[in-house]
């Protein structure tokens, strides 16, 4: 290859690269704030898109064993929180976290899109609302460890999201499942009702929406489900609306 | 040397590697064959000893446990622990069943197992690398659970049958495999409404947040 040519071509890799790091995401970027009820509102319109679907009813892939996340990180978005995309590089998933939330296409989407301690880590860390709220676009503003059917409400709005750790690995407390704070009412415990994955609480507190299981308007922290409830931890998340 | 002598040496040099290998390939499953039976023992015990752990001794009752009950909790709550679990998870696990103990003998706010039966226990998979290793299967169970509401000693029940996955790291600790990391999921539940009482007698309360709003402040 001649050296021009090569120069050339190094040049036109520069400028291609330019555009890839300064290309707007595909999706539309929101303009209003973010919204907590917005997000709700998505989190009960599609709480069971993905029930035997490969994608949701508005064209995200369903991701088989991290569809929680999915789910939340759609529903945030639907809300008005914009995607990130701070890297260099935004083809393959692997690249780009924590710094990057976003989902272009199924094989064009971050980890922190699909992957509960990604997701966390991101909402926690990155400066989404420009340090309204300090370092995060989310805060953690409580955190319940061991759950009980007597925690009738916890510390969220609608849209916040709760994280769930159910054990430890390799001596550390990860993010396995997160669920979409979706309301809260005050009607008596009687008669109490659990109907498998369908609507599921009938009774006064929090509840949330959350994927794979699908669940809709579940008791808040899960405790009819969960077979040790005393070894279950819930980050409360709060985002704050100065998002957008 | 000669040609021929190094030609000489060095195919005997690559039998010799070839037969190590040979004897390597045979004996190494036998060795991880072993291993894994351990560290399918060492799973199931471990967790089954874990999911165990909140149920009470017969006769005791939350907050009002004698003084030779509480020591027998505790005994078999530091022996399990350290007969199972290893690292960080031994240190949580260990503080987490002593802070349960607390709140059994103080009574309101325990939650405990009224049942807690594994019907069934499966060990999918096992990967070892060294001392190291990965275990994922599944579990079902039968549980109720209960919680002390107040004072008076008044319970809520409920309970189910589910299937959940696990996935468990171990490492080996002195020759034995030991639990140093454990998380689970569910994979399958259904609540057993039979199971439920008590519900209603939970104190009434509202929402509300630290500013009195309905909803949260922004935090500084």
């Amino acid at each position: 290859m001649k050296p021009s040519r090569r120069l050339l071509l190094l040049a036109a890799a520069a400028v291609l690269t330019q555009v890839v790091m300064l290309s707007p995401l595909s999706n539309p970027q929101p303009a209003a704030a973010w919204s907590g009820a917005a997000t709700a509102t998505y989190a009960d319109t599609h709480w069971n898109d993905c029930a035997g679907q490969s994608y949701s009813s508005d064209g995200y892939l369903c991701v088989p064993d991290n569809n929680c996340t999915a789910f939340a990180s759609r529903a945030l978005h639907a809300g008005g929180y914009s995607w990130v995309n701070r890297e260099y590089w935004v083809g393959p998933i692997m690249f780009g976290e924590p710094a990057s939330w976003f989902y272009r296409s199924a094989s064009d989407r971050t980890h922190s899109f699909a992957g509960a301690p990604e997701f966390y880590d991101f909402l926690i860390n990155y400066d989404h609302d420009q340090g309204s709220t300090g370092p995060g676009g989310g805060t953690r503003v409580a955190t319940t460890s061991g759950v009980t059917v007597s925690q009738t409400y916890n510390a969220l709005s609608r849209g916040d999201m709760l994280f769930f750790s159910y054990g430890t690995v390799l001596g550390m407390r990860f993010v396995d499942h997160v669920r979409v704070e979706a309301g809260w009412n005050s009607t008596s415990f009687t008669p109490y009702q659990i109907a498998g994955r369908g609507p599921s609480v009938n009774a006064p507190g929090d509840y949330a929406d959350q994927n794979s299981i699908d669940r809709y308007h579940d008791f808040w922290n899960g405790v009819y489900w969960i077979a040790q409830p005393q070894n279950t931890v819930i980050w409360q998340v709060h985002i704050d609306p100065a998002n957008r | 040397m000669t040609a021929m002598k190094f030609f000489r040496l060095a195919s005997v040099a690559l039998i010799a590697i070839v037969a190590f290998a040979f004897v390597s390939s045979l004996s190494s499953p036998q060795a991880a064959g072993s291993d894994e039976q351990n560290i399918r023992a060492s799973v199931k015990d471990g967790i089954k000893a874990d999911l165990d752990s909140y149920t009470l001794p017969s006769g005791a009752a939350p907050g009002r446990l004698n003084a030779a009950q509480q020591a027998t909790l505790r005994s078999q709550i530091t022996t399990y622990n350290g007969n199972h679990f290893a690292g960080q998870l031994k240190t949580d696990r260990l503080a987490a069943h002593l802070a349960w103990l607390d709140k059994v003998v103080h009574g309101k706010g325990a939650v405990y197992d009224q049942i807690m039966n594994t019907e069934k226990f499966s060990v999918d998979t096992v990967v070892i690398q060294g001392d190291s290793a990965t275990a994922t299967g599944t579990y079902t169970l039968h549980f109720k659970h209960a919680e002390v509401l107040d004072d008076a000693g008044n319970i809520a029940t409920w309970g189910g049958r589910g299937t959940y996955s696990f996935t468990a790291n171990l490492v080996r600790v002195s020759g034995s495999w030991m639990v140093q990391g454990l998380t689970s999921s569910e994979v399958d539940v259904q609540v057993d409404q039979s199971a439920f009482s008590g519900l209603d007698k939970i104190p009434a309360a509202t929402k509300s947040f630290s500013n009195g709003s309905d909803s949260i402040p922004v935090l500084p």
